[in-house]
This record gives structure tokens, C-alpha cells and sequence, in this order.
């Protein structure tokens, strides 16, 4: 038995003093403080040498990071028509429960649904949403989603109840794949985002506005040793700009793919990782990301050029030309409040959930293998 | 219709109030107006559009009552555009201070008259809609006896009309809030008016004042 996910954002002080007699090297206020500006469940190393305090479970994740081809040429809408099409062939045997915020990847998932599935089709595919969602996006709710969907209230859900009978398509991890909206923020500080990454000093002037200097500079030192090692791999890791991508693509992927189960008070993550289908997470998206997606922002950082590949392909079905140019980043924190706090603070390896409040003890016993003690 | 006849310089009021609608892609206020509440009701009505910030124009350093107006509020930004976080549009309930009112003289590679021109429609509508409540002697008695008695607790007569106007209003914020050509929107919003014998009068008698 051993645990294979920790939910780091909330790493209580008994669980950090048990970590730091294993490994004295671990800095639990400053891993706190850079996943309160970046990411609010956990950081785990994809590929490259792994600087961090955990382990990495491939087993557990699933979808792993490929090797780049450099040859590879899909645009983002051949990707996003094919992931509908391959999906419906290979999961008809359920309805299907789309989460919809109004946000750009949502919306873009359901229009790849209109453009590649007939009505009949489509028949039995509910999608979920809220007042937010409807605020984010409120022509395509009235013109799209209205018309052609069963649609149901997002707000007092909890997908636990659903997880025998239904699909849950989400547009995780979307936001790992263009660039990175940290990358947008620092641009507006004033870091130009095509310097090498080994200019140590602005980056971590820069980070320190936004999570303190100590942690700054371990963000910074721990990145520097996963991307040294890596300095001979085709995908080229030079600039800031790849540096703000890296971080999301490497570091963030795992967590940010699985948050939503971190809010379900589920005792058994399996049913969840079987009924959770996270429409940007397949190897065509990861290869577009590391080809393609990642430059997006370096090309143009202005912004409502935030995830312009994605808009486009929106407009290409709705002709929202407002949306196209204005339609910004907005954070899911800010699309009402968070209805449920996170649910659980470790998965085992028999996909069994953890709670600090009942099960402390049982967590610092096998929290040593879970330690990552090489770094 | 011809909405410069109704033109709305959004000069400060006698109070001095004086704010100014931002939009942070063009980085250009795209309407000033001295009433708040108009202000943020146009927000959320071109919301369907854009995310507009809600700014406090006085608050500048170099502020003066006639240094922006509709006439040019394209023409301008604010200084201090770090201290709106846009990723979190629903933080902002109040207008953001101004710090220095800055001239953005680039080339918008957008129709910014078109854009203009439809908040100043909505404005029309909005200032319409205020107008119709409180010309209509039985909107104000509706209005002051509904603080008295509720709809269930008088006889049905005294407030359909009353629910009338009301339908009326959210029928044209719906058709504000997702319209999106000009023409289109107008008519179907008189079609609204036209429902109704009083109200179509009202706006009639409007239009010819404003001609006249």
C-alpha cells in the first residue's frame, strides 16, 4: 500500500514536519506560497530530472508526456473535430455530462459536439452550467446551448451520484497548453518573454511579486535543475516564454487534470478516473502543445490573443466576432464561489481516498515512499 | 434610426460625478456618463460583448470636467490599468480610481464608432425605460403603494399594467443584451413598443420632441 497523490496545497504542519525529518531539504512555506500564485493542488514532475518533494505515479495519472515530433503538423481544429468523433465512437454506452463554464475550452468542446455529431446523435448529452457560464458567454448559451441541449444547474452538483451512469467531459487540462497566463502577467511587469531563462534575475524579480523571494528563488533553483537536464532534448527549452509553459506542461499537468475529483467526497477516486473524460488530455493535444500551442503566446501577447487558436475555431462555428477579439482569460475562482472545499488529501494505490481529519496516522506512515529523496 | 440625435455627451452631473466605461483588449474607455447606476447597468448589458471596467474619472491627477467626453473618450486610457486585475472581472462592485488619464493614439484595428454608437444606443433605451416608469401616473402610484401592499394583496386590476411595463423592460434588457446589429435590435425592440397603445404613443411623442 502507498500513497500516489497528495493534494500539496493542503499539506497541514504535522504532515510538513514529518516530511521535513525524511528530507531536511524540503521548504514547505515556500512550496506553499509559489502553488498559491500558480496552481492550488500540487506540483509532480512529468519528465526530466525531478527537482520537487514527490514522487511521480504514471500508473495513477495514465496519460503520460510523449516524445516530441517535431513533425507533427494537426492543427488544433483537426485535433479538437477528431477527439469528438473518436470519443463518440469509443464512449456511446453512457449519456454524457458536459461541464460547461463559458469559458473558451468548454465552449470550444461543445461546439466540436454541434459540428461533428448529428441531433440524434447528441441526444443524450446534458450539459451542465450555471449563472457564471451563462454571464462568461451568454450568445452562445442563447443561440447554441439552449436550443440543443438538455441543460442542468452546475452549482449544487456533486458528480459523485453520476459517476455509474454518465461520461463527465471537462476541458482539462486546457490551460496547459497555449502558454500560460503567468507568462501574459509577466510581460505586462516588463520581462520580455524571448530572453534565455538562465538570466536568473528578472524571472525571479519578477515571481517575488507574485509569491514572495524565497519562494521565488526555490521555484526558480528547482526548475533550473529539471531543465538542465534536459538541455540536450529536442523540445528546446531556451526562453521565459518556454520556461511559463514548462512549469504548466510539466509540473502543473497532473493536478490540474484531476482537480475536480479533489472536491468530490468520493472514498474510491476509480470511478471517478473511469467516468472522467478530460477532453485536452490525449498525446494529439500534447504534441500540438509542444509543436505549436506553446508559441501562441510569444507570437502575439497581447490580450485577446489569449488562446487565440481556440477562438478561432469557436468562430469558425458561431461567428461571434466580439468573442473572437474580446474575450479574455478569467479566472474559474471568479466564476462564483467555490461551492465545495477539497474533499480529501491522498489517493493509495488501490484508489482509495485519505483524509487528514481521520486518517493522520495512517498518511505519515507511508507518506516516506511517497517522498521523492533524490533531489 | 439616427442615434446622434440623442447624443449624450456624458459630461460630470451638478454633484460632480463623472465615470467612464474601460475596455481593457482596446485598452480605450468606451463611454463616459456622470450616473453610476446607468454605468453599471450598460456593464452588464454589453457584457454579451466585452468585460467593461467601471472607472472613477475625477480621481486623476489630471482630471478636469471637460477633458473627456463622449465626443473623445476613445481617444483615452488610464494610467493605472496594473491595478485592475482582468482575469477577475467580478471583484470590481466599485469604480476603479483613476490614477492619470493617458491619450491612447494608436490605430484600433476595431469599428470603435460602431462600438460607441451602441452603448449610446443602449443608453437611449436605458434613459427610455426610466422615462416611461415615471410618466405614466399609475407607474408612480404602482410604485409607491408596492412598498405599501404586495401584488397578491390588492386586486388584480391595480397592478397588471404595473407587470406590463415591467415585462416590457426585461423584454428590451433581453433584446440589448443579445443583439448584436444595430438596425436589427431597434426594430425589434419598437415591435416591443408596439404591443402597446400607450407606450408606442409615449416613445412617438419622444421621437418628435427630439426632431423638433
Amino acid at each position: 500500500m502507498k500513497i500516489v497523490y497528495i493534494n500539496q496545497y493542503n499539506i497541514s504542519d504535522s504532515v510538513a514536519q514529518r516530511i521535513q525529518e525524511i528530507d531536511s531539504g524540503y521548504d514547505h512555506e515556500s512550496m506553499k506560497q509559489a502553488m498559491n500564485a500558480t496552481l492550488r493542488q500540487g506540483f509532480y514532475c512529468r519528465k526530466g530530472h525531478n527537482s520537487l518533494p514527490f514522487v511521480y505515479s504514471k500508473e495513477f495519472f495514465r496519460t503520460s508526456m510523449p516524445d516530441i515530433d517535431c513533425n507533427y503538423n494537426k492543427s488544433f481544429g483537426e485535433i479538437t473535430d477528431q477527439r469528438c468523433v473518436e470519443l463518440f465512437q469509443s464512449h456511446a454506452d453512457r449519456p454524457w455530462l458536459v461541464t460547461w463554464s463559458g469559458g473558451i475550452d468548454s465552449t470550444a468542446i461543445l461546439v466540436s459536439i454541434l459540428k461533428n455529431l448529428s441531433p440524434q446523435q447528441r441526444a443524450n448529452i446534458t450539459v451542465s452550467c450555471n449563472k457564471i457560464s451563462v454571464y462568461e458567454n451568454p450568445r452562445f448559451f442563447h443561440e447554441h446551448v439552449r436550443p440543443n441541449f438538455h441543460v442542468i444547474d452546475s452549482t449544487p452538483q456533486e458528480f459523485g451520484s453520476l459517476l455509474d451512469t454518465h461520461y463527465i467531459l471537462d476541458g482539462d487540462p486546457a490551460d496547459m497548453l497555449q502558454g500560460s497566463g503567468f507568462a501574459l502577467n509577466a510581460k505586462a511587469w516588463g520581462l520580455d518573454l524571448t530572453q534565455s531563462w538562465k538570466q536568473s534575475a528578472p524571472l525571479i524579480d519578477f515571481l517575488s511579486t507574485a509569491m514572495g523571494r524565497p519562494a521565488a528563488e526555490w521555484i526558480y533553483n528547482s526548475m533550473a535543475n529539471n531543465l538542465d537536464s534536459l538541455c540536450d532534448d529536442p523540445l528546446d527549452l531556451k526562453t521565459y516564454a518556454d520556461w511559463f509553459w514548462w512549469i504548466n506542461f510539466n509540473w502543473k499537468w497532473s493536478a490540474n487534470r484531476i482537480h475536480e475529483m479533489q472536491r468530490q467526497p468520493i472514498p474510491n477516486v476509480k470511478p471517478y478516473l473511469d467516468s472522467a473524460i478530460h477532453w485536452y488530455d490525449t498525446v494529439d493535444y500534447q504534441q500540438w502543445s509542444m509543436t505549436q500551442g506553446r508559441y501562441s503566446l510569444v507570437r502575439d501577447s497581447s490580450l485577446g490573443n489569449y488562446k487565440k487558436l481556440s477562438k478561432q475555431y469557436i468562430y469558425e462555428y458561431d461567428k461571434n466576432a466580439h468573442y473572437l477579439k474580446f474575450k479574455t482569460k478569467t479566472d474559474s475562482d471568479s466564476r462564483g464561489p467555490r461551492s465545495r472545499p477539497t474533499a480529501w488529501f491522498c489517493v493509495l494505490d488501490d484508489y482509495r481516498t485519505l483524509t487528514l481529519d481521520r486518517d493522520l496516522d495512517l498518511i505519515l506512515e507511508l507518506l516516506p515512499t511517497h517522498i521523492n529523496q533524490s533531489y | 434610426m439616427d442615434y446622434s440625435q440623442h447624443f449624450d455627451f456624458g459630461a460630470p452631473n451638478n454633484q460632480g460625478q463623472h465615470y467612464a466605461l474601460w475596455e481593457p483588449v482596446l485598452d480605450r474607455f468606451l463611454l463616459a456618463l456622470s450616473d453610476f447606476q446607468l454605468c453599471e447597468t450598460i456593464k452588464f448589458l454589453a457584457s454579451s460583448r466585452y468585460k467593461l471596467f467601471l472607472i472613477d474619472l475625477t480621481t486623476a491627477e489630471n482630471y478636469t470636467p471637460t477633458l473627456i467626453d463622449n465626443s473623445c473618450c476613445e481617444n483615452w486610457a488610464l494610467s493605472n490599468r496594473g491595478d485592475i486585475s482582468i482575469i477577475h472581472p467580478n471583484r470590481y462592485t466599485d469604480a476603479v480610481p483613476a490614477k492619470q488619464l493617458i491619450p491612447n493614439c494608436t490605430t484600433a484595428d476595431w469599428d470603435l464608432v460602431q462600438e460607441k454608437t451602441w452603448l449610446q444606443s443602449v443608453l437611449v433605451w436605458l434613459k427610455f425605460i426610466n422615462q416611461l416608469k415615471q410618466a405614466h401616473p399609475w407607474m408612480v402610484y404602482n410604485s409607491f403603494i408596492g412598498h405599501i401592499y404586495t401584488n397578491s394583496e390588492l386586486p388584480e386590476s391595480d397592478h397588471s399594467w404595473y407587470d406590463r411595463m415591467a415585462q416590457l423592460e426585461n423584454a428590451i434588457l433581453k433584446v440589448l443584451y443579445l443583439g448584436t446589429d444595430l438596425e436589427q435590435t431597434h426594430q425589434q425592440i419598437v415591435d416591443l413598443l408596439a404591443q402597446d397603445q400607450y407606450v408606442l404613443d409615449f416613445w412617438q411623442r419622444r421621437m418628435s420632441y427630439i426632431k423638433t
